[in-house]
């Protein structure tokens, strides 16, 4: 669809981004887990977003996506206010995420759960589906050989009739990123992908998110820990209690004398020093 | 023995009539997760009305099952609008939404009273009153009407939901409403379909069991007390479950009727409900908790 609009239609639509929070605040019980935090997400690239646990990263992607709804301030996509659309709604304009829990379907196999993802992008779709006529034959095994090769991209091809409960956490991770993937969106949010992945997984990770950028995708990655970010983000968005405590470059980021106290008040600056030590041991 | 054989075929049409119950109840409660207590109005209304417009009206019976089908899809779509929709949207507690489906039976109970009599009516069998007699076994031609439709109904509901995009949807939404619409499934239209789809099957089998014993507006406590009690049995949400609780259901009443005492057969459901619960808490074929919680 993206395609069929041609960019010369509209000169300046390159320069905005494609997603624009501005003022987003969420009140659960009177405490604010996000608090006036605004910013944007450029077209094409890999945006990181990191916090110490309970800074609202979490809370922000499911503003996003719609999950929550926001106390006050507005996400713009593509010109467009969403902040109130209901979940499916935001999925079926493109924007898809993963969980920091796994959210799969588990009592379904492994291919049905990307499958449920194709049809984000079939011509009829569920909207069809549920109130028309079922899915047609050729649009059927169109979306059956894209969820085939989704699963084949995250390197899941092998375990295609497994009940999805019954995988590794690692392979849900990826059943997660098959599903994301195969509704072809403009903008994925990953929340925490490399929770639970050993150091190979999370290195096969990194390079998949950064064919995908490659690809034209734009994401939003959250995590706790900062080393995945570092590597592949191409900026960096810090949120500390709820707020953005700043917006730059990983090397920035990196030495900002605020973030490393943020973190270390939480001894994440520990954790992460020990981690990258005893990585270069290995190495 | 011949005669413990007429009571097994009694037992296996209704049966087959309360699994047609216990199989709505499951289709709304597998998606939605509401406990729609007007199931078994729904089962009166559909008695009733096949007795207004097969047996009073003089209607083919394939017309009456036609309307019968779609009005009380509508009548389960009506619920859901009306009752059940504005207290999913707002989250209201499963017990608040549970009581407002009691308020909604009591709606249609008092309706169909008001609207078609306060009597038992005499529901005519398409098939006539004669019975086949097999081996020596006289059979009641509705037993195979009851069994028949009912197996049919099983065959389409499997299909639907194992080999149609719309089942995966509503196997999704089963396992995980929030997460569905995350990717992209309209889960309160799959909401609406199933309340219609549920009213739709208690009404066919409302039709089906009225000529095996009345129609009449005072029935539809009973039919729900039976359909939860084979849906509980069997397993909340389990469809194998439902026909095999229903089918146990139907023994352990018709047993009763035959061997004991007719007052007893309500008294046999809850001993049963008991029983297979302190043994197995999930029901025979249940285990959706355990797989949902088993999955993070």
């Amino acid at each position: 669809m993206a395609l069929s609009m041609p960019a010369s239609g509209d000169p300046k639509s390159d320069d905005k981004p494609l997603l624009s929070v501005a003022g987003l605040t969420k009140l659960f019980g009177g405490v604010a887990a996000v608090d006036r935090v605004s910013f944007d997400l450029p077209a094409g690239k890999l945006i990181g977003l990191i916090g110490p646990n309970g800074s609202g990263k979490s809370t922000t992607i499911n503003l996003i996506s719609g999950l929550h709804r926001p106390t006050s301030g507005a996400v713009h996509y593509r010109g467009r206010n969403i902040g109130n659309l209901p979940p499916h709604r935001i999925a079926r304009l493109g924007i898809v995420r993963t969980f920091q829990l796994l959210r799969l379907f588990g009592d379904l196999s492994a291919f049905e759960n990307v499958l449920i993802g194709a049809h984000l992008r079939g011509r009829h779709g569920f909207a069809a589906a549920c109130g028309g006529p079922l899915v047609t034959g050729a649009e059927e095994r169109r979306l059956h050989e894209l969820a085939g090769n989704a699963l084949e991209f995250v390197g899941l091809g092998g375990r295609a009739q497994i009940k999805a409960k019954l995988l590794t956490s690692g392979e849900g991770r990826l059943l997660e990123l098959a599903r994301a993937l195969v509704a072809e969106p403009e903008l994925i949010l990953l929340d925490e992908p490399a929770a639970g992945l050993n150091t190979a997984e999370t290195t096969i990770l990194a390079e998949k998110l950064l064919s995908l950028v490659d690809g034209g995708k734009t994401l939003l990655l959250v995590d706790h820990h900062m080393s995945l970010v570092m590597n592949v983000a191409s900026s960096i968005i810090v949120l500390v209690g709820g707020r953005v405590l700043t917006i730059g470059a990983p090397g920035e980021v990196q030495v900002d004398a605020r973030v490393i106290e943020s973190y270390l008040g939480s001894g994440e600056v520990y954790r992460r020093r020990r981690v990258k030590h005893e990585g270069a041991r290995e190495l | 023995m011949v005669s413990f054989v007429e009571v097994v075929i009694a037992a296996a049409s209704f049966g087959a009539a309360f699994a047609l119950l216990a199989l709505s109840i499951n289709v709304i409660y597998s998606t939605s997760t509401v406990l729609n207590f007007a199931q078994g109005e729904f089962m009166m209304l559909g008695g009733m009305l096949g007795w207004a417009l097969y047996s009073a009206m003089g209607l083919p019976y394939w017309l009456a099952v036609v309307l019968i089908a779609g009005g009380m899809g509508l009548v389960g779509l009506a619920e859901y609008v009306l009752v059940v929709r504005p207290l999913l949207l707002r989250r209201a507690a499963d017990i608040a939404i549970m009581i407002a489906t009691f308020g909604a039976a009591y709606v249609i109970r008092t309706a169909t009273a008001l609207g078609m009599g306060r009597v038992e009516r005499p529901a005519k069998p398409p098939l006539g009153q004669t019975p086949f007699v097999i081996g020596g076994v006289p059979i009641l031609p509705q037993s195979f009407v009851v069994i028949g439709i009912t197996c049919a109904v099983l065959i389409l509901a499997w299909w639907l939901y194992s080999r149609t995009t719309l089942g995966l949807a509503l196997r999704a939404a089963a396992f995980d409403p929030d997460g569905a619409q995350l990717v992209g499934i309209n889960v309160d239209r799959l909401n609406a379909l199933t309340f219609a789809g549920g009213g739709l099957l208690a009404g066919i089998a409302g039709l089906l069991i009225s000529p095996l014993s009345y129609a009449s507006p005072w029935f539809g406590i009973t039919f729900a007390i039976s359909g939860f009690a084979a849906a509980i049995i069997g397993g909340l949400g389990s469809w194998p479950g439902a026909v095999v609780g229903g089918i146990i259901l139907g023994l352990a009443n018709a047993l009763m009727l035959r061997y004991v005492s007719g007052q007893w057969g309500t008294f046999a459901t809850f001993i049963l409900i008991l029983l297979v619960l302190y043994i197995r808490p999930t029901g025979i074929f249940g285990e959706r908790n355990a797989a949902k919680f088993g999955t993070v």
